[in-house]
């Protein structure tokens, strides 16, 4: 055996600790890897892998939602205590706030009793230093009997003592782990249950007895779930029902934090709260006059610079492509091809790629949103708003998300708890305009409200939110019925947003729209060329052509509200995505060879007018985001029925209200 | 907590004027808005004459936006005459409001500019530096003076 | 002693965790938060539509409703 053939060892390592103390940001500089980051708790919401080869290891870091204590309450929660319960990793990392050690050791006395090998992270000291806090790190590795390792995720400082620390702990035969005594009375009823479990050989193989049973009298549903098939269930349900359980699970979350703050002063100095600047711009930011004007406020800013400052950019893209138009027309031979190229691909694409700007301003300023801390201020403020309707302030986090994509701002709603609420929310957040509505309005409203787009843009949005809220209240008094379950939400301090961060979630959004319109977008655009150009013979994108055949059978269907066949079209292929709506008016209006802008062919259809621009806003608004949404939403639902339920309804809304609109419009003109 | 007097007063008077100016070029706006959505003759020409040189547009939410920058200022004021020392965070507040602002509005100048300059179109050239400038971008230099030299007090408000 | 519930306290007011009278899982969060009895907890303020509240507890901002305020029993004599 030579040194070269060395098998790489691998090691597990598991990230744990509350929500918001830092894992992700130390998942992603640890791995290399590009994880969503934000300043508010719950925004990882699934289990992550990713690998680093370090000092001839291979090390497997796994990214965890945050948990405040091992019985979890919400799905992401139960996704963080699954992962560390049952797959037990290698070594057990825990991120610990150091500017909130008390509550986050909650958590480690917990994880202390699992047996596993572990390590702290403490993390964020830059804040704790800058504050004045004193910490004391080989006390604090005494008392709890693990290494302690300081760690500054955001500036990459600790990374490589935080390796080399867990391959000691690998290393290490021993499982160590101190743990903590919860009193005569509850330790009695410890080895009493310990005993009975003692007798089931393969439970005891494969988790601590003491765990199992400080778990099993702290309630634990699920540690109840994994032994129903054991032989000595019966035994310990007999024994469990004996007790007033929940006395016991509040006598022992008092022991825990009673043992935490007798051995926290000698961790830390001068750890007590204080005002700090974070507070006090929060006194401004939540008062009671000015907090609403300022939350609009800020709303209001990022609306402007998505739209006024992203306007001229867009103008140059449109030009960009407007000049590779004509440049194919010229060019390319047979004229079929240059039709292909010109109508379908420069005219369909090209109108997409137009928005670019847009999408990744918006995406920055969501970024600049999420690290501030401002998001879950923006919880604790319509909360009361939220309320009403039946939801809660943490529903309200996925609905701001979703302006971006609806896709993750459903994911997001994991870590509401109730049930209810959860669904509520999935059903609601399609009516929120994404990224990818935007562009149906600023070529609708742009064109046929030149002047007063912005407004008409801003109502569409309001629009979107009231019925969304509209629909909450509808489906939380019907089949959703219920009482609004409790508000518990940990609001963390502000901080200043990283720039480098904001411009990487810019960045990885906003390329993901561009490889839509690559792929997408272009096969979309293909088609509707196709089908817009055959069969033979037929003049280019008339009503002989099987679109315009397509349209027309569509058309009764939205005669009603105003939309001929080349829209009916265009919105029946805006199922799969909803940019095609705009790519389709491209490829029907042909802006290949004409020379002239979409804009104005637009504009000089007799069908088109200012009712039914808007009439068209509204219905995109509304009927069904696109495949993708429509698949996350049967996967976080888990019922085809729901799903069936949220396409349907969504279309119907649309319809009805894009009615109304075109007609009640009539009316006033 | 005890506060250098001096830097009080000091940051009284700042938000005095900075509330005073904010307020008021926030009301002539809102006037200018809602002449221009109602058509209104005689206010529309009043902006394009006798208060053209302060450059204010007939924005409505900007008007709302400067009247708040403007009431934030104040409302610290009350609570600094209060002898509330939390009077400082409704400045700094103010402050990092105001130069949000500016700096939309500034981005906003500058895309056009950008444009204007690029695309050289005799359509789009008819843009001059004058129709995006406005009390948020000039106002916005009294913030960020205020800013500037209360950097460190604001990073230690609580100290 | 003086036994008052959490949602009677004005902001700035401090007092201690008695007891936590709320019941199954809502119970259980809080005091995984650490609402246990002994904690010292104040109030910072009320949202600006007067509901929820936020308070200060083990050194972090935690914010819950007046509704499940009324289910903590505090001791306002600090
Ligand atoms: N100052 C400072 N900020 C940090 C540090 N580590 C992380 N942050 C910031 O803390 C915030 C939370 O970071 P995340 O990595 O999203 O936290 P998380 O633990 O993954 O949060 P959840 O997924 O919600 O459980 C972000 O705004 C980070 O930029 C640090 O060491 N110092
Ligand atoms: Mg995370």
């Amino acid at each position: 055996m030579c040194a070269g053939e060395m098998k790489i060892e691998k090691i597990r390592v598991a990230l744990t600790g509350n929500p918001n103390v830092g894992k992700t940001t130390l998942f992603n500089v640890i791995t290399g890897s590009r994880q969503h980051v934000g300043n508010w708790p719950g925004v990882t919401v699934e289990k992550k892998s990713g690998f680093k080869q370090y000092k001839g290891y291979e090390i497997e870091v796994v990214d965890l939602p945050g948990t405040y204590s091992l019985t979890a309450y919400s799905l992401d929660e139960i996704v963080a205590r699954d992962f560390i319960v049952d797959e037990r990793p290698d070594v057990v990392v825990q991120i610990v706030d150091a500017t909130n050690i008390e509550r986050n050791l909650y958590l480690t006395t917990q994880l202390m009793e699992l047996g596993s090998k572990m390590i702290i992270a403490l993390n964020m000291y830059d804040l704790a230093e800058e504050r004045g806090d004193k910490l004391h790190v080989t006390k604090m590795e005494k008392i709890l009997s693990m290494p302690v390792v300081l760690t500054i995720a955001s500036k990459n400082i600790g990374m490589s003592e935080l390796l080399d620390t867990v391959i000691t702990e690998k290393q290490k035969v021993k499982h160590h782990g101190r743990e903590i005594g919860y009193g005569d009375e509850i330790e009695s009823r410890i080895i009493e249950i310990e005993k009975v479990l003692s007798q089931d050989k393969d439970l005891t193989s494969r988790y601590p007895l003491r765990w199992l049973a400080v778990r099993l009298l702290d309630g634990d549903e699920n540690i109840l779930r994994k032994i129903a098939g054991s032989s000595v269930a019966t035994q310990i349900k007999t024994i469990l029902t004996s007790l007033d359980i929940e006395e016991y699970e509040a006598m022992m979350a008092d022991k825990r934090y009673e043992v935490i703050s007798a051995v926290f002063p000698q961790m830390c100095e001068r750890c007590m709260t204080r005002m700090t600047t974070s507070d006090m711009v929060d006194r401004v930011m939540t008062n009671k006059y000015l907090g609403i004007p300022i939350f609009l406020a800020l709303m209001w800013a990022a609306f402007e610079l998505t739209f006024s400052f992203a306007t001229p950019f867009m103008t140059i893209v449109e030009r960009i492509f407007v000049w590779l138009g004509e440049i194919s027309a010229a060019y390319i031979r047979p004229e079929w091809l240059a039709s292909l190229v010109g109508e379908g691909i420069i005219g369909g694409v090209g109108s997409v790629f137009s928005f670019i700007p847009n999408i990744f301003i918006l995406f920055f300023l969501l970024s600049m949103l999420e690290d501030s801390g401002y998001l879950a201020r923006a919880a604790f403020i319509v909360d009361r708003v939220m309320y009403k309707i039946g939801l809660q302030g943490k529903s309200f986090i996925p609905m701001l998300l979703g302006f971006g994509c609806n896709v993750p701002a459903i994911m997001a709603t994991r870590s509401i708890e109730d049930r209810m609420d959860r669904m509520a929310t999935i059903m609601v957040v399609p009516f929120i305009s994404c990224g990818a509505r935007l562009p149906i309005y600023i070529l609708f409203a742009g064109t046929f409200f030149s002047e007063n787009a912005g407004t008409v843009i801003f109502c569409i949005y309001l629009l979107g939110i009231l019925v969304a809220v509209g629909s909450a209240k509808l489906l939380r008094t019907t089949a959703l019925k219920g009482h609004p379950a409790p508000f518990i939400l940990e609001l963390p301090p502000y901080r200043i947003p990283n720039l480098n961060t904001s411009i990487r979630h810019m960045w990885d959004n906003g390329s993901m729209y561009i490889q839509k319109a690559g792929t997408i977008i272009l096969g979309g655009s293909v088609v509707i060329w196709l089908l817009a150009a055959l069969p033979w013979g037929v003049e280019y994108g008339s009503e002989q052509t099987f679109i315009g055949l397509l349209g027309h059978a569509i058309q009764p269907l939205m005669e009603p509200l105003g939309f001929d066949w080349k829209l009916s079209v265009s919105l029946l292929f805006g199922f799969v995505a909803k940019e095609i709506v705009v790519a389709s008016m491209g490829v029907l209006y042909g802006v290949g060879d004409d020379q002239i802008a979409l804009t104005d062919s637009l504009l000089a259809d007799p069908h088109l007018s200012q009712l039914t621009a808007l009439s068209l806003m509204v219905f995109s608004l509304l009927y069904m985001p696109c495949i993708a949404a429509v698949g996350i939403i049967k996967k976080e639902t888990g019922s085809w029925k729901w799903t069936a339920f949220s396409v349907a309804y969504g279309l119907a809304v649309a319809w009805l209200l894009a009615f109304a609109v075109f007609h009640g419009g009539k009316m006033f003109i | 907590m005890k506060h250098d007097p001096g830097k009080l007063r000091e940051k009284v008077l700042f938000s005095v004027v900075a509330g005073f100016l904010y307020v008021l070029a926030g009301s002539i706006q809102f006037v200018l808005s809602i002449g221009a959505m109602f058509d209104i003759n005689s206010v529309n020409s009043l902006g394009n004459s006798a208060l053209g040189f302060l450059f204010i547009p007939s924005d409505f939410m900007g008007s709302l936006v400067l009247v708040l920058i403007g009431s934030i200022f104040f409302y610290g004021l009350m609570e600094l005459r209060n002898g509330f020392n939390e009077g400082i965070a409704y400045v700094y507040v103010g402050i990092i409001i105001s130069l949000i602002f500016a700096t939309v509005y500034m981005l906003v100048l500058a895309g056009n500019w950008m444009e204007s300059c690029l695309l050289n179109d005799p359509e789009i050239t008819g843009w001059s530096f004058i129709d995006d400038f406005r009390p948020a971008i000039y106002l916005g230099i009294l913030s960020l003076c205020g800013y500037i030299l209360w950097k460190k007090d604001f990073r230690n408000m609580n100290k | 002693m003086v036994e008052n519930t959490l949602n009677n306290l004005q902001p700035g007011e401090k007092a201690r965790i008695v007891k936590v009278l709320a019941k199954g899982t809502v119970r259980r969060k809080l005091m995984d938060m650490g609402l246990v009895p002994g904690s010292e907890i104040e109030v910072i303020r009320t949202a600006p539509l007067g509901d929820p509240i936020e308070f200060r507890i083990k050194g972090y901002s935690l914010s819950i409703r007046k509704q499940e305020a009324v289910n903590i029993v505090v001791d306002t004599v600090a």
